[in-house]
């Protein structure tokens, strides 16, 4: 540990490039295809995109009182925005990073938003009131800020998004999905779901997808309203659970609360404290 | 053993010593979760100790714990699966801060990092067939599910671990 | 046996539990197959290194004390002799521990009993027995996490701050919905359940927010 201390710190010593008021960078080193890349970024926005070279490239600006450390340990690259000593205000900073597209890239901000795309490593963002995009075929993707929105549009096989104030929503879905918000509305979009679990106390919850059996999927909000859209076909074993909302569905006997659309289906779980709940039919 | 069966808890103490790191090992693999499996390795000594006069030594006692364990583990989330889950938090700050747990392609804790990045019920399967060499009928059996579903989890853990390790 | 029937039955012959006939018509396709290989390729030595991973691995902390706490019928732990290295970890610990008295209070075999004359519960009059004893550990599961985010605060924006004030209050005004709907129906256990959602959530949003302050 103490070992691993002293090469980092040496590291740092080596690579910061000190930058006085709003400035800007193009710097770029070569780096493992398939390494890791740690990103931190306080302010302004953060944009990361994979292509096809051993290397990662950065450009863009840099906020007033803040200076750059970009140094690569190994497998690891680290890009960081952090305070010059004694600077009176953080600036916003406006990066922009090319990482090579296996890369496992694990992003942190503060208020900056961050955009991610074509990458098709591990995709870990995490944001205190940032908003959070992010595209491709990551293999899998963690998200999530507080006051920020998330959205994912990304054919990934395990996504888990979420917010407390913002919404979530993530498009292309295969796979597993775990989806959570306070207050924002929470939408999914997939197919061939196979687990998962959409969660919000005040947001709305909007799904429109199908599932691979076997598996389990459950929506559950406390007032929102909840509006499902199934295939036809979709063979599930639906549980609903609701007290003060209206329940309307398309699927199984009139006013039924549990019912089965065919054998071997996915178990859907759907309860509201007082929404309303509405399972269509997909047209 | 026998003096941890009436009671003792020097001997019982003597017990977990030996096999905490055992014990740990699944619940970490099982959840993926750290402090998770601290609090799961917690349940699974006290529910031993609670059940340990029950046991009658006609098997090995590393085996009565670890099924005991996978008991413990799965039940936990079996019940969580019908509440509230947790999103395991990606902003923990030990992971930017740390060594980080992805290393050279091809070591362990490459195997071990992209099993933690596996839905829970896909690792569970992957976990005990693949990791503890449980057949798909004593997995269906202690995770409560049919013996297809077993198998189509662990179909997907495989393909998963097939692109997140990317060979 | 067409190439798509034969994918799905790799995981079988590499598992070794084909009868002979299906393995030796596998081990045709494999010849020829590259694609099939590649997979079979892949699959062996994962199988391989997944079988001889650690089967032990050292806590980071020493979970002797704890044990021996809960063993010594103390069930509910003293808030002061948890070995609390951070203040996450033991707010992370906080929310495990009402996770696990949930999960008692829900999965107990029996009909949940109604407590009907406990003075301690005079104030929650109806709610299913061993409920209190929950809530008090939620309640300090919160308490912990709104210190070590009152701590954060300063590090945050005014306009942060304020967002997830209304957000906790939106989980606040859900828990008094859900508390009311449990004492007019104790008997209730998705009430019940919900309810525990809730708390749950909160927990889970403060130590969210502690979090992700925290990394800045």
């Amino acid at each position: 540990m103490a070992h691993h201390g002293l090469r980092l710190a040496l590291l740092v010593t080596l690579a910061p490039a000190v930058v006085a008021a709003q400035q800007p960078i193009a710097e770029a080193r070569s780096a493992d295809p398939g390494g890791t890349v740690k990103i931190s970024v306080p302010s302004g926005t953060v944009r990361v995109t994979g292509w096809d070279r051993d290397s990662v490239e950065l450009g863009g600006t840099i906020g007033g009182g803040q200076r750059l450390e970009f140094g690569i340990q190994g497998r690891e690259t680290r890009i960081r925005i952090v305070p010059v000593p004694d600077a009176r205000e953080g600036g916003a900073s406006a990066l922009r990073v090319r990482v090579p597209r296996g890369s496992h890239v694990a992003i942190r901000t503060s208020s900056a938003d961050v955009n991610v795309d074509d990458l098709q490593g591990a995709v870990d963002v995490a944001s205190v009131s940032g908003s959070i995009r992010v595209s491709g075929n990551a293999r899998t993707i963690y998200a999530e800020s507080a006051a920020g929105s998330v959205d994912i549009e990304a054919y990934t096989k395990v996504v888990r998004a979420k917010s407390v104030d913002g919404a979530v929503t993530v498009r292309r879905a295969a796979g597993f999905v775990e989806v959570s918000t306070v207050s924002g509305t929470a939408t999914v979009m997939g197919r061939n779901l196979w687990e998962g679990q959409v969660t919000t106390v005040s947001g709305d919850i909007r799904f429109e997808g199908g599932f691979d059996s076997p598996g389990s999927f459950r929506f559950e909000t406390h007032s929102g309203a909840i509006a499902l859209v199934l295939p036809s076909s979709v063979r599930a074993d639906v549980d609903i659970v609701a007290f003060g909302g209206r329940v309307e569905s398309d699927f199984g006997p009139a006013g039924a609360r549990a019912f089965s659309t065919g054998p071997d289906g996915t178990r859907l779980t759907i309860k509201s404290f007082k929404g309303d709940i509405r399972i269509r039919r997909q047209r | 053993m026998r003096r941890a069966q009436v009671g003792d808890a020097h001997a019982f103490e003597e017990l977990y010593r030996r096999s905490a790191g055992r014990v740990y090992a699944l619940c970490l693999r099982l959840t993926g979760d750290a402090v998770r499996a601290e609090e799961l390795t917690q349940d699974v000594f006290v529910r031993c100790w609670e059940r340990l006069r029950s046991f009658r030594g006609d098997s090995a006692f590393a085996s009565w714990l670890h099924r005991l364990a996978v008991n413990v583990v799965l039940m936990a989330a079996r019940s969580e699966r019908r509440r509230e889950r947790r999103v395991t938090p990606a902003g923990d700050p030990a992971e930017l801060e740390g060594s980080g747990h992805v290393t050279d392609p091809g070591t362990r804790l490459d195997l071990e990092a992209a099993i933690r990045r596996l839905p829970p019920g896909a690792r569970e399967v992957f976990v005990l067939h693949d990791v503890e060499g449980y057949g798909h009928a004593e997995i269906a059996d202690v995770a409560g599910i049919a013996t297809g579903t077993s198998k189509a989890q662990l179909h997907r853990a495989r393909r998963l671990l097939r692109e997140m390790l990317q060979r | 046996m067409s190439h798509g029937e034969i994918r799905e039955r790799l995981d079988d012959y590499v598992d070794g539990c084909l009868t002979p006939e299906r393995q030796a018509v596998i081990e045709a396709h494999l010849a020829d197959c590259e694609d099939c290989r590649r997979e079979v390729d892949f699959l062996r030595p994962l199988l391989a290194e997944a079988r001889t991973l650690p089967p032990s691995l050292e806590p980071p902390t020493d979970l002797w004390g704890s044990i021996q706490q809960r063993i010594g019928r103390r069930r509910v732990r003293d808030h002061t002799l948890w070995s609390v290295r951070y203040q996450l970890a033991a707010a992370a610990m906080a929310l495990l521990l009402l996770g696990s008295l949930l999960t008692v209070l829900l999965l107990r075999p029996e009909p949940v009993k109604v407590i009907a004359t406990a003075p301690a519960v005079a104030a929650v009059p109806g709610f299913p027995a061993g409920w209190r004893e929950t809530e008090d550990s939620y309640r300090r599961a919160a308490a912990d996490l709104e210190e070590a985010l009152a701590g954060a605060k300063p590090r945050l924006a005014p306009a942060t701050v304020a967002v997830l004030e209304r957000n906790l209050r939106i989980i606040d005004d859900a828990i008094a919905e859900a508390r009311a709907a449990l004492a007019a129906d104790p008997a209730n256990r998705e009430v019940l359940e919900m309810l525990a959602d809730m708390y749950a959530k909160k927990v889970d949003v403060l130590q969210q927010v502690t979090k992700l302050s925290a990394v800045l």
